[in-house]
């Protein structure tokens, strides 16, 4: 799912697809009109713009296009306030200054407990190896169990 | 008896020349590690086409629209009121084109005698378009802005959570040895002298 301005962006491009569809379409499927005087000899009774098949385009690409700028409008509204005053400018890179000092310190302590870590575990490894040494001295001491 | 199975990865090798510059031994002895290199200052080569550098004097980011093109929404304090406004507009010219192709295609516009009217209509439907996608442009740096927030926010977050949980661990480990010294104290018997 894209962010919300890709998906803003993707619609008036889809806006701007349908209105050319619609024209295409309904220029080339468009009964051919009446002269204004002229008599013609085919009288035709129905004057809608449905197609042979029964498909009436034109309502077709408005219910789309009416759909489609719906879309857009909900999608403006769900858009969250953007700072556009200079105050709110300064604001938000203050803000930005300080999470970026708070993230430096907050690394600085991540990497003293790293360091305190590993000092104790230097520690125990060291102790186990004392042990260790001193147990296997004291079996070839005595060997049988004494 | 079977062969022993060889070792193989459905990848290829990494670079070894380029690895085996970062050795333990080499970065323990800090023997010059490559440093990736810095971002390019001034004219470069983008998909064989020359890109002129970044210029920070200008607002580099959000390019005038006034430059080339006419800006037609007035304020831009009110982004979500101009988009929306753009957005019908757009409606509206539609159903001009098309009042005027259904009429008459051929017919002069009255400003400018060069174009047909329906060339001027389908200019100014072009102009609404990139202005609208002019207007969305302009809110890009803002939201890369509450981005970069986002991110600092939940490093900051994890790396706190990470240390507390380790200084507990280690509080923990430091009391189970205590706690081992002294109940070893007590079996040791105490040596006198």
């Amino acid at each position: 799912m894209s962010d919300r301005l890709t998906q803003l962006q993707d619609v008036v491009n889809l806006l701007a697809d349908h209105l050319c569809n619609a024209t295409g379409v309904l220029q080339e499927t468009a009964r051919p009109s009446r002269f204004g005087d002229f008599e013609q000899n085919s009288t035709t009774t129905t004057n809608s713009n449905v197609d042979n098949n029964g498909d009436d385009y034109s309502r077709l690409f408005a219910s789309l296009i009416t759909r489609t700028t719906s879309e857009l409008v909900a999608l403006i509204d769900s858009l969250p306030a953007i700072p556009s005053t200079e105050d709110d400018l300064l604001e938000q890179h203050a803000q930005l200054e300080l999470l970026e000092q708070e993230n430096i310190e907050t690394t600085s302590r991540l990497e003293q407990t790293t360091e305190l870590a590993e000092y104790l575990l230097e520690q125990v490894q060291t102790c186990l190896q004392s042990l260790s040494q001193a147990l296997l001295d004291e079996r070839k001491k005595f060997p049988q169990g004494q | 008896m079977e062969p022993p199975p060889v070792l193989s990865s459905a990848f290829p090798l990494p670079p070894m020349s380029y690895i085996e510059l970062f050795s333990n031994d080499n970065i323990s002895q800090n023997n010059k590690i490559l440093q990736p290199p810095p971002p390019i200052d001034g004219p470069y080569d983008l998909f064989g086409l020359f890109v002129n550098g970044i210029d920070h004097s200008e607002p580099i980011i959000r390019p005038l629209a006034a430059q080339q093109i006419q800006r037609v929404y007035t304020r831009p304090d009110d982004y979500k009121g101009e988009l929306k406004k753009l957005c019908f507009a757009i409606l509206t010219n539609y159903l001009d084109l098309l009042q005027i192709v259904s009429r008459s295609t051929l017919t002069p516009s009255t400003d400018s005698g060069n174009i047909t009217l329906r060339e001027q209509k389908l200019n100014e439907i072009e102009l609404l378009f990139i202005n609208i996608h002019h207007l969305i442009n302009e809110l890009r740096p803002h939201q890369a802005r509450e981005t970069l927030r986002v991110i600092l926010e939940e490093q900051k977050q994890q790396r706190e959570k990470t240390s507390e949980k380790l200084y507990s661990f280690l509080n923990r480990i430091v009391d189970v040895l205590n706690s081992a010294v002294y109940s070893l104290n007590d079996l040791v018997p105490k040596t006198s002298n």
